[in-house]
């Protein structure tokens, strides 16, 4: 554990410990690479030296290392199939960021956004909410978001305590409060425009229920949701879409900024008295499609919308939605209904391609237990998806190599120096994103801004 | 000698009324939790005080041994107070004062009730008193090192610089919009003393009180033995002594060990239970098949003792208990995770985890549970006993926990429902309102659900449903009467006369009735015809539906 069995990896990751589970006292573990050998080994984990991964990487590069498994049960050495790490040519962004969050229902307690430098093993804080929690009043921190996989440009929202939008502008601190008469609530899930300082939002009014029987233990629905367009340098919130009886969520935009993708579900409520109750009841009837909607960069006026993918001809609901840098694929989280696919066993990632609509199932990302949030890194090489494939309950970065074939290879879940790291770590990692630089804001930078008043942002129509 | 056995007479009096709350102190290593390795190091340490909660979650694990738990903070207080009084070079009775911020201490213990569940602050319980150990032991080494006079008194100055660079956290009880203020009192008092400790020593010298008294050895003998007794009856005084609070903790600890009859024995000796209280002996009740006999003890419930200003809910004491033994396994996870996040990581909660993961047969989720309590310390014996069921479907089978649980989780549907943090109340009304039972622990409890909260026509649905599904058999006496109260009424769906009821207990009604006629026209008040009616209708629905009130929290 993890199963790092014939993954492919990317020349500058950090070393993949793991842990055998197999009956025995010690392992012993021969990591080999063109000349180089190397064997680690303590109790059943197996703990590889950084420089000795370097040069391994170095010496499989756009090929392979074997690694060899020997266990010690009762003094007899027992020798496994040798497995590979394929060490892909291509790089991986060096950062990648989440929240750190109990896997929880109402109640929330510490939480907080993190990077992590993929090529060794820190991790750094981004915001912390008990910087300014206070213990009558909790503070919800979530959906962090970046400009084009930069960091200059970013945001994330806080909720309960100190509510507002923080929003990095040009390396600059901002809290703003995108709530308006006009719209049903602040903005909620981003989306930053690839080259402008915009920012697309959905606007939610969500709530959740509690299966009795099902595993899926929660769901979480929107009882209405919008699109709103935010303009980060003139503070001021225009519409995208807001029908009454489309459930419009997860905008996204293609990397050259000229479409935006989003979902929407339509459902019609056929008594507006017990809307909260209707939707709970007919849980099963919300399917989201993929629409898409052309944007002219200089007017910032939107086309048409148009649907892109049909989830709700199959009996599917398809939702957060993002697109390959090299515009050719969207990479969504497909499953049987609803809009919260982390808690949905069947959810798994899927890839359009835009050119010939024709729908892949990247299995080797997939998995048996939810698939969601998938994102490309910045050469478009790698997909990364939170899933939660270990246990069905905790959410986990997981990557897998995109080939410039269209192939998509087995999946490794994102290294830790201790293997048993996953098993004792009671939180999900939420919404992974790639970045290529890390977050220069510090947490403090961002409490003291917090702290402040958050300027209202202006509706125009 | 007799200094020595002075000396130690306050450590045994401490010891003596911290084991006389054994189970509170074993719910103390329940409700808390330290987990070996990296990971949990890392994640307390980055908090205010981290060293000490992390020192505090490993050393509260020993109150799983009351004994050994009750032992080792004892100690640590000895210890406070001998490196009080070297620091300060206390001497005669002088001494005695080094035990004030010892006693505040303990208080600090005994006092919190059922802040124990809503508390934020994880090794608690001996986080605070390692953090003044230390603060002490500072104190004492730079007093040595630097080779203080007596007459100086700069003691107290290395104290506050010492205690203030131990940057422990102080403690907080705000739960909400509930705080109370009296508890963090403690963590005044402690260091004031200590900081007063000088000023004691100067008023003693100018008034040679100290000279005077220790002259006389039996007036040594009673100050001791007075101050003694006066701070160990202050620390009993200021301990949360309610009887349902420790009956509670007495009937969670034998419901987790399916103890039936000791739950059983707890619920009879209470004189006014607690809502929880009703819950846990009904709970035992329907698992030795007799929750017919509800009634026959005390079923009307009150509220908790609320003298430590908390607005106390049962979701968050014993939420995922409750819902676990009715079935209702999503929900009982859910309260293990919500009330781990919101207050404090807890071994309890983490079984409970396991628990619900072995039930929905998320085998790698229970795996990862039992791995975390494999890094704790005291919980070898659990986790032997749980692990197979991970692997071996008849160890699981096999299980009281399952025989109990499992009839209640045959339902055939799933809902999307919220309990809206009412435990109580959704299970009661969920069984009450069961369209199709699958067997007879259902058909019972289903029944005795819609008459717990007075639910009038989900009772007479369950009795028919019930008549249904148990041809032939005897309506237990409960049944009866609740369908002959309501059968009577002009609107009712129950036809008295097409049921064989028990002579005697229409009878019986017939008397009830009349008694409350006549206690009715002797102008006497709803109240005081229901306790004038308690010791002869007790235990029957009639009086359990005019005089009590069902209220869920």
């Amino acid at each position: 554990m993890p199963d790092y069995t014939d993954v492919t990896i990317p020349a500058n990751i950090c070393p993949l410990n793991f842990r055998v589970y197999e009956v025995g006292k010690e392992v012993a573990v021969r990591i080999s690479a063109g000349n180089l050998q190397y064997t680690y080994g303590n109790g059943m984990k197996v703990l590889i030296d950084e420089e000795e991964w370097q040069g391994l990487l170095q010496a499989a590069k756009g090929d392979k290392m074997t690694i060899e498994v020997f266990v010690n049960e009762n003094g007899n050495w027992k020798a496994f199939e040798p497995f590979y790490y394929y060490v892909a040519e291509d790089t991986i962004d060096e950062y990648i960021s989440y929240r750190l969050i109990q896997p929880l229902y109402v109640a929330y307690g510490n939480m907080s956004i993190a990077q992590r430098h993929l090529t060794n093993y820190d991790e750094s804080l981004i915001y912390d909410n008990t910087l300014i929690n206070t213990p009558e009043q909790g503070q919800c921190i979530n959906c962090h978001s970046y400009q084009n996989y930069r960091t200059d440009n970013m945001m994330f929202h806080m909720r309960e305590g100190f509510p507002g939008t923080m929003i990095v502008d040009e390396g600059q601190v901002k809290k703003v409060d995108l709530k308006t008469e006009q719209t049903i609530s602040a903005g909620v899930y981003p989306a930053w425009h690839p080259t402008q300082d915009l920012i697309a939002f959905s606007t939610n009014l969500t709530g959740q229920s509690f299966h009795t029987k099902d595993i899926a233990k929660v769901e979480v629905q929107d009882k209405e949701s919008d699109l709103i367009l935010y303009d980060v340098k003139s503070n001021e919130i225009f519409t995208i879409a807001n029908d009454s009886n489309e459930l419009e969520t997860f905008p996204t935009w293609s990397a050259d900024g000229q479409t935006l993708y989003y979902c929407s579900a339509h459902f019609d409520y056929e008594n507006d008295l017990t809307k909260d109750g209707e939707i709970i009841e007919r849980y099963k009837d919300l399917h989201y499609n993929i629409y898409a909607r052309d944007f002219n960069l200089q007017t910032h006026e939107f086309g048409d919308k148009r649907l892109v993918y049909d989830a709700a001809a199959e009996n599917k609901s398809a939702t957060l939605p993002r697109v390959s840098p090299d515009g050719k694929y969207l990479a969504f989280a497909l499953g049987s209904f609803g809009c919260f696919h982390v808690w949905h066993a069947d959810a798994d990632i899927y890839l359009l391609d835009l050119q010939t609509l024709e729908l892949i199932n990247p299995e080797g990302l997939n998995s048996d237990h939810s698939d969601s949030y998938p994102s490309f890194s910045s050469n478009g090489r790698w997909i990364m998806t939170a899933s939660r494939r270990d246990d069905n309950n905790y959410t986990r970065p997981y990557i897998a190599y995109f080939d410039k074939s269209g192939k998509c290879h087995k999946a490794f879940e994102l290294p830790q120096r201790d293997p048993e790291f996953y098993t004792l770590f009671t939180r999900s990692f939420n919404r992974p994103e790639f970045m290529i630089e890390p977050v220069k804001t510090t947490p403090e930078q961002f409490a003291v801004e917090a702290m402040k008043d958050a300027v209202k942002a202006t509706f125009k129509k | 000698m007799k200094k020595a056995i002075y000396t130690l007479l306050f450590p045994l009096a401490a010891y003596l009324l911290l084991i006389i709350q054994a189970d509170y102190l074993h719910a103390v290593a329940e409700n808390d939790l330290f987990v070996s390795g990296q990971a949990f190091f890392a994640e307390t340490i980055q908090t205010t005080g981290g060293i000490w909660t992390w020192l505090g979650c490993y050393l509260t694990q020993f109150f799983h041994y009351p004994w050994l738990g009750a032992l080792l903070i004892v100690l640590i207080w000895t210890g406070t107070y001998f490196l009080l009084v070297d620091a300060f070079k206390l001497k005669g009775h002088l001494r005695l004062f080094a035990w004030i911020p010892v006693f505040t201490l303990l208080v600090s213990i005994v006092d919190i009730g059922y802040w124990l569940y809503y508390m934020k602050m994880p090794g608690y319980w001996f986080s605070q008193s390692l953090s003044f150990f230390a603060a002490t032991l500072l104190t004492w080494l730079i007093a040595r090192l630097v080779r203080l006079k007596a007459e100086t008194n700069f003691s107290w100055i290395i104290f506050i610089i010492a205690y203030f660079a131990m940057c422990q956290r102080f403690p907080d009880f705000t739960h909400r919009n509930y705080s109370n203020h009296l508890l963090q009192l403690p963590f005044v008092i402690a260091p004031l003393s200590v900081v007063l400790l000088p000023v004691w020593k100067y008023i003693f010298s100018h008034i040679k009180a100290d000279k005077l008294i220790t002259s006389s050895a039996w007036r040594d003998g009673i100050i001791n033995l007075a101050f003694l007794l006066i701070i160990s009856s202050a620390a009993y005084l200021c301990s949360f002594r309610d009887a349902n609070f420790h009956s509670e903790i007495r009937m969670q600890a034998a419901i987790e060990n399916c103890d039936w009859e000791e739950v059983l024995t707890e619920a009879k000796a209470a004189k006014s239970p607690t809502n929880l209280m009703v819950v846990f002996k009904n709970i035992a009740l329907m698992n030795t098949d007799r929750l017919p006999e509800m009634l026959k003890t005390n079923n009307s419930g009150c509220l908790p003792e609320n003298g430590d200003s908390l607005v106390v809910r049962i979701a968050q004491i014993a939420g995922p208990l409750v819902y676990y033994h009715f079935g209702q396994i999503n929900y009982a996870y859910r309260w293990a995770m919500e009330n781990n996040v919101l207050f404090r990581p807890q071994v309890r909660n983490i079984k409970m985890l396991v628990r619900c993961a072995i039930m929905n047969q998320e085998f790698d989720l229970a795996a990862k549970y039992l791995t975390i309590l494999s890094h704790t310390s005291f919980n070898t014996s659990w986790i032997r006993e749980h692990e197979p069921m991970l692997r071996f479907a008849d160890e699981l089978h096999k299980s009281e926990e399952y025989r109990c649980i499992a009839p209640l989780m045959n339902e055939d549907f799933n809902a999307l429902d919220s309990d809206n943090g009412l435990p109580e109340q959704w299970i009661l009304s969920h069984y009450a309102d069961l369209v199709h039972t699958q067997n007879p622990k259902q058909d019972h409890l289903a029944i005795c659900a819609a008459l717990w909260i007075k639910d009038e026509y989900a009772f007479c649905y369950q009795f028919y449903n019930y008549q249904k599904n148990n041809p032939g058999k005897a309506v237990p006496e409960l049944y009866q009467q609740a369908a002959i109260m309501l059968g009577t009424r002009e609107d009712s769906p129950i036809n008295v006369q097409d049921f064989p009821f028990d002579q005697l207990i229409m009878a019986r009604y017939e008397r009830f009735n009349n008694d409350y006629a006549a206690l009715n026209q002797s102008g006497a008040s709803h109240q005081d015809i229901g306790e004038r009616m308690r010791d002869f209708y007790g235990d029957t629905y009639w009086w359990y539906y005019y005089f009590s009130e069902f209220k869920a929290y």
